[in-house]
């Protein structure tokens, strides 16, 4: 008998490639047509659990470009990309690089973009859960209130670290909403706008929206851990009737912005 | 439901479709089985439903990806992954597969059989030592169903499972299923492999659908363990004499792509505690 890592490799071997078949049968008992049909069974097998897992990860992806051109896709993707991992939820992190390359997708030059939306999402939802607020005890805004405006230059927010910024050409949130499996209305999207997108989370899961680009530019600075002096002037830069406290408001009752803190009460 | 064992009686595969109908409604049953690597993630809502299932259920985690019969090291973060899902939702019994599915850290994320042969047991039972050691407990071990079979085994499927067993120290999660459809593959006599196997060490049994592959020839057809359909009488009349030789064990329904409603499944837990139910007063009366 040979040796359990050629008998593992052959057996590897022949699920990536139908050519590498006869190399694995000459280890099996039994006829070589029989075995041939069982071989191709165990590779129909690990395609579809990984087309399955990709499918599960990508469901917007799926729904854009239809269940057959999806499959073709997930297959090729699955003979470039092995997976690493036992636990499938890891598998597909380059699909969305792997669609900016697929010729057959370049008539769709948003998709790799709703694939990494949907990548990042995924990622949100198994992110570590942060401890409930209310039972944090103490206020914790109370900086924000007690800190004069012209020390914004001192004033931090503790964030949600799983909130994700993304950015695109595209008009993603719009893309996003009308692929949803329950979305009646009008399919219409204006592939002219661009968008800023926050990924954030509630009790319930991942959620999605879109910001101004005054909002944006303020979060990537609070987000980065810096002051809100220079977040704030970023965002006045975008837009100059920028409203801060609406602002803050908004993703502070979100949960993204935890606390703030500053460094004058420090020192 | 505070013992550490699973109850001898009827429970099903939880999958996700199925979740947020089971916590509404509850129906009455002893225990459910989930796949461990669907709670992997460090936080999030499936993690915090699965608390919820596990505050009124007894729960089983059975892994899918750990690769015991792999040449390559342990998965060490897959296994501290494990570890942590344990800690935190402190199941009534922990399980794997008796396969491989990786080499040279690629993944085939499929139940891939081993040749039975001395070196295969050898890696498998050090991979399952090493496991046991690092998670603290006894693990459960399945035997999967195969379609192909090496040349030149050394060793019997059945006589290579209780060897692991007994070497390992581990438990034994038999799969009647898979046990039916190996022995129509491979042609051999499925009661001689329940003949094989210590009562002590069976601690979980298995039940699920499969379907067959039917070629023009029909000697060249064969059966592939899907987990998508009913459990069919052969399999069910193979579960009521696993019961009769290894007493009443945990028993759970499997259903994995083709997902019936709920209350399918139900149906199916409560043929399968009917047969237990039937046994037990002999059981009872051989104790007295």
């Amino acid at each position: 008998m040979h040796a359990l890592p050629e008998i593992q490799s052959r057996f590897y071997a022949a699920m990536m490639l139908p050519q590498n078949e006869s190399a694995l049968e000459h280890l099996l008992q039994g006829q070589t047509d029989k075995n041939a049909r069982r071989i191709a069974a165990y590779r129909r097998n690990v395609t579809v659990n990984l087309c399955t897992a990709l499918a599960l990860t990508y469901p917007v992806t799926q729904r854009i470009v239809g269940d057959t051109f999806f499959r073709e896709a997930a297959r090729l993707y699955a003979s470039l990309e092995p997976s690493r991992s036992g636990d499938l939820n890891d598998y597909g992190a380059n699909f969305a690089n792997f669609i900016e390359g697929y010729p057959h997708a370049a008539e769709l030059p948003y998709l790799a973009d709703v694939a990494r939306l949907e990548w990042q999402l995924q990622v949100l939802a198994l992110a570590a859960d942060v401890k409930d607020l209310a039972t944090t005890g103490a206020a914790p805004f109370a900086a924000l209130a007690t800190t004069p405006p012209d020390r914004y230059d001192a004033l931090f927010f503790e964030c949600d670290s799983a909130a994700i910024r993304m950015n695109s050409t595209w008009p993603l949130d719009e893309i996003w909403r009308v692929n949803q499996a329950d979305f009646a209305g009008d399919m219409q999207v204006d592939f002219t706008q661009s968008c800023q997108l926050l990924l954030w989370r509630t009790a319930h899961g991942a959620q999605l929206s879109a910001l101004s680009k005054a909002e944006a530019a303020l979060l990537d600075e609070l987000l980065a851990g810096r002051a809100l002096a220079g977040a704030v002037e970023l965002a006045l830069e975008q837009a100059t009737d920028f409203d801060l406290g609406a602002c803050l408001q908004r993703w502070i009752a979100a949960g993204v912005l935890r606390g703030a803190f500053s460094n004058l009460e420090r020192s | 439901m505070d013992s550490n064992k699973l109850p001898a009686r009827a429970g099903i595969g939880l999958r996700g479709p199925h979740i947020a109908e089971l916590l509404a409604t509850k129906p009455a049953l002893d225990w459910l089985e989930v796949h461990s690597e669907n709670y992997f993630g460090s936080g999030g809502p499936a993690l915090r439903q699965l608390d919820q299932v596990r505050a009124d259920y007894a729960l089983s985690l059975h892994g899918v990806g750990l690769s015991l019969g792999s040449t390559d090291p342990l998965n060490l973060s897959h296994l501290s992954k494990l570890k942590g899902l344990i800690s935190r939702i402190a199941p009534h019994s922990v399980s794997e597969h008796l396969c491989w599915s990786s080499i040279g850290g690629r993944f085939l994320n499929d139940l891939l059989p081993l040749p039975y042969s001395e070196e295969a047991l050898d890696v498998v039972c050090r991979n399952i030592q090493q496991a046991q050691e690092f998670l603290g407990r006894r693990l459960l071990i399945e035997n999967v169903s195969s379609y192909i079979r090496f040349g030149d085994e050394a060793l019997n499927e059945w006589d290579f499972l209780a060897e692991v067993a007994r070497r390992c120290d581990c438990d034994i999660l038999l799969d009647v299923n898979n046990i039916y459809v190996s022995s129509v593959n491979h042609g051999f006599d499925a009661q001689q492999y329940l003949a094989a196997i210590v009562p002590a060490r069976v601690a979980e049994i298995h039940l699920a659908g499969h379907e067959s592959d039917i070629a023009e020839d029909e000697s060249d057809s064969f059966l592939i363990d899907t987990h998508s359909r009913p459990v069919c009488d052969e399999v069910w009349s193979l579960y009521a004499k696993a019961v009769q030789r290894f007493g009443p064990r945990p028993t759970l329904i499997e259903w994995d792509s083709d997902l019936p409603t709920l209350d399918i499944l139900l149906n199916e837990a409560d043929k399968a505690q009917q047969i237990l139910d039937a046994l037990t007063p002999v059981q009872h009366a051989r104790a007295a």
